[in-house]
């Protein structure tokens, strides 16, 4: 792709916003499209996007503008798509088998974290979490599972949630 | 219905909890699409989908790196490509060594036939004949027999077989003697029969 006016920003200005904003677009992608691949393709797209008319946004505030092109690009894309992305079910998108895209967005260290955070957690916050994420039910499910109501499930999970997000902080 | 009072409605307003919520699918088709287009206008709920993916996929990726199947027992090995199957390691000549034998096959068939086809046609000729008397059977045997030698291209080895024997040369073929005596029994049955049903 060609520069052809002097108000577009230089690839180099784009290349750093990829390397400082492309895991957080990336994941943003992957939690919206629920497919890898896609939200790669997307993710490129709205780089190409950056290039051509980044130079019509405030510096201060690119990052949000990079997420408000992705968000629309997504859109635009999951209603295109919509009957294809609705096939994804439960989280089998998260850990494509044949795919290195979760390892772009999630280092070794995050991972080792989140297991040692999981591990401090309560007994029955563990129990919630590890029905929903490693066995698949849904909260409802689990309640019924449990014998104990929807809310105090989704109680359990938020606890644990906030915990987790909170020691392990952002990357 | 929890054990917080009302903390359903606390986390409503709680958009980390709402991402959480859209990417593990807990929410109702209208719910996701309402924040899906909230995504558009509010980067911090783009930021919180990011950061919900990234807490699942380390959640997940921790699951898969304790050696927890992701798949059924011996779901991969119903996913293995067809070459790359192995016996002891050695992946099999499929396609060649098939095609040859199928040819080989498909080839003895068609000789085999063909020979049939035409024995079969001569029999035929001969047996349909109501008029054919015993004796013309014989020497419908012999001359069909050394037409067909005298016809038959079929191939060089069997050429070579039939002049070893000297019939291809134009020797005379020897009728054996006890089809020539069966011959002579046939023909002077009905003769017998004939006498027999007028003594009856």
């Amino acid at each position: 792709m060609t520069i052809d006016g002097p108000e577009r920003i230089e690839p180099d200005v784009v290349r750093e916003l990829y390397d400082q904003y492309q895991k957080e677009l990336r994941a943003f992608l992957l939690g919206r499209l629920r497919n890898a691949d896609l939200a790669e393709e997307i993710l490129q797209e709205t780089l190409a996007t950056a290039l051509k008319s980044a130079h019509q946004s405030n510096e201060d505030t690119r990052k949000g503008w990079l997420f408000t092109v992705a968000a629309n690009l997504a859109n635009r894309h999951a209603r295109r798509e919509q009957s294809e992305l609705r096939v994804v079910q439960g989280l089998a998108w998260i850990v494509p088998p044949s795919s290195d895209h979760t390892s772009e967005i999630v280092q070794k260290e995050t991972i080792e974290r989140a297991k040692r955070v999981l591990a401090e957690l309560p007994d029955d916050q563990q129990q919630v979490v590890s029905l929903r994420i490693y066995d698949g039910m849904k909260f409802r499910e689990s309640a019924e599972h449990l014998g104990i109501p929807l809310g105090t499930v989704q109680t359990r999970m938020h606890a644990a949630i906030t915990k987790l997000r909170s020691e392990m902080g952002r990357d | 219905m929890s054990e917080i009072g009302n903390s359903e409605s606390e986390f409503q307003s709680d958009v980390e909890w709402q991402a959480f919520l859209y990417v593990t699918d807990e929410m109702s088709d209208d719910e996701a699409t309402q924040f899906e287009d909230r995504m558009t206008n509010d980067v911090e709920i783009c930021r919180a989908v990011a950061d919900a993916t990234i807490l699942l996929s380390a959640l997940t990726s921790g699951e898969f790196q304790q050696g927890t199947p992701a798949r059924p027992a011996g779901a991969e090995r119903d996913c293995v490509p067809i070459d790359q199957l192995s016996i002891h390691g050695q992946k099999p000549n499929t396609c060649s060594g098939g095609v040859f034998a199928a040819a080989v096959c498909l080839a003895c068939l068609l000789f085999v036939g063909l020979a049939v086809f035409k024995s079969g046609k001569h029999g035929h000729e001969i047996a349909s004949s109501e008029k054919s008397s015993a004796t013309e059977l014989v020497s419908a045997w012999a001359s069909g027999s050394y037409r067909e030698v005298e016809s038959t291209s079929v191939d060089a080895s069997m050429s070579e077989l039939l002049e070893d024997d000297g019939i291809a040369h134009g020797l005379e073929l020897e009728v054996p003697t006890w089809m020539l005596m069966a011959v002579e029994d046939t023909e002077a049955a009905p003769k017998e029969s004939e006498n027999g049903s007028e003594k009856l």
